[in-house]
């Protein structure tokens, strides 16, 4: 082996050392991220899945849970949602959009007589929202 | 509930003995009636114990089932049961006891058995009890969707869009006369009025269309009602 050979092997040792140690402390300092699904799965439909920062609040719905029985007019929807979101609530007979103020929400949104399928859809940090679909039934007995 | 009561009723209708009265007659030849009460036997007391177990046993099996909705589109009719969708779920119906209704925009009226049939929309409710699920009551609807994406383009020939879902599922949605259509005020955040003229590709969309039964496939919708989340609102 000559020894121009021996230097470059050598030179391109600590090269790679360097690139390896170069990547490692800059990725060491990356923000972390968690991946989450934008769509609930309902009834075998896909879920897409997407990344968001790992401290970042998901939506959820504390209430009312799926597939309830109400026998009045309005139903009160609560859950938490990442501070300073913009949450858009639809139905066939309602739209109803806000801005959070703090990590949980809250409002009263109009039901019709029958099935009520409630899409509740929050952006936070990008243009596409995670969103939760509530089916409410509305009879009166 | 009602069931049960009357069930605990005729039981003790038919459990309790009533003594036989008899009028006492003046001293005569005639020969006075007696007066009898039967005496409960040991059988009957064992029967009517074991009876008021299997009535509170039941009560209490009842009271743990809350009524369940159970949705779907109706597959097969018979006489006692409905089948709903493709997993063929069996919902038990009871020819006195099951009432029959339709939806009918912001009305609910009663119809009978023979108007539900095949590929109509139904939710049932009712208790679970041992695996079946029996129908107090069906109501026959109308099935919306509600889809969330974005504009993918406009078509301004024939006032349609397409749009892409969160779940990466392409749709066409036209644009009718009576479609509700709305768009968010990204300084106000108040909801406004639009024309088909305000729809561009890249903003975000939230529509509710009606779902057809019997289209189960179908990926082109009247557009029932929409609302419009502008790009610039992302980007200010």
């Amino acid at each position: 082996m000559t020894k121009e050979t021996v230097i470059a092997i050598v030179l391109g040792i600590i090269l790679g050392a360097g690139i390896g140690a170069y990547v490692l402390f800059r990725t060491g300092n990356g923000e972390e991220t968690k991946v989450i699904p934008v769509a609930n799965d309902d009834e075998g439909k896909k879920v897409v899945k997407t990344v968001v920062p790992i401290d970042q609040q998901l939506l959820e719905i504390t209430s009312p849970k799926d597939k309830i029985v109400s026998t009045k007019n309005t139903i009160k929807i609560t859950g938490k949602a990442q501070k300073n979101s913009l949450i858009v609530v639809q139905s066939p007979v309602d739209t109803e959009v806000f801005k959070t103020d703090a990590e949980t929400f809250s409002t009263n949104f109009p039901l019709s007589r029958g099935e009520n399928v409630i899409s509740i859809s929050v952006y936070s940090d990008s243009s596409t929202p995670q969103e939760v679909i509530l089916t409410i039934y509305f009879v009166e007995t | 509930m009602k069931k049960i009561f009357g069930f605990v009723i005729v039981v003790f209708f038919i459990f309790i003995a009533y003594p036989v009265w008899s009028q006492t007659t003046s001293p005569t030849d005639v020969p006075e009636p007696t007066v009898t009460k039967p005496e409960p036997t040991e059988d009957l007391d064992d029967e009517v114990d074991k009876l008021k177990e299997k009535v509170a046993e039941k009560v209490s099996e009842l009271s743990k089932n809350e009524d369940r909705v159970t949705s779907g589109v109706v597959s097969k009719v018979a006489d006692s049961s409905l089948t709903l969708g493709k997993n063929e779920i069996e919902i038990s119906i009871d020819d006195t006891l099951t009432t029959y209704y339709e939806v009918q925009g912001s009305a609910i009226r009663e119809i009978k058995q023979d108007d539900i049939a095949k590929n109509d929309y139904i939710f049932v409710i009712g208790p679970e009890i041992n695996g079946v699920i029996t129908a107090n009551a069906v109501y026959k609807d109308q099935k919306y969707m509600v889809i969330s994406g974005k504009i993918t383009k406009v078509n301004q020939s024939d006032f349609s869009i397409e749009i892409v879902s969160l779940d990466k599922t392409a749709y066409t949605l036209d644009i009718q006369t009576q479609t509700t259509q709305r768009m968010l005020n990204i300084k106000s955040l108040a909801i406004e009025a639009i024309g088909f003229s305000k729809l561009k590709e890249g903003d975000a969309i939230h529509v509710v269309v009606k779902n057809d039964p019997e289209k189960p496939e179908a990926t082109r919708f009247d557009a029932e009602r929409l609302l419009i989340v502008p790009n610039e609102y992302f980007i200010q």
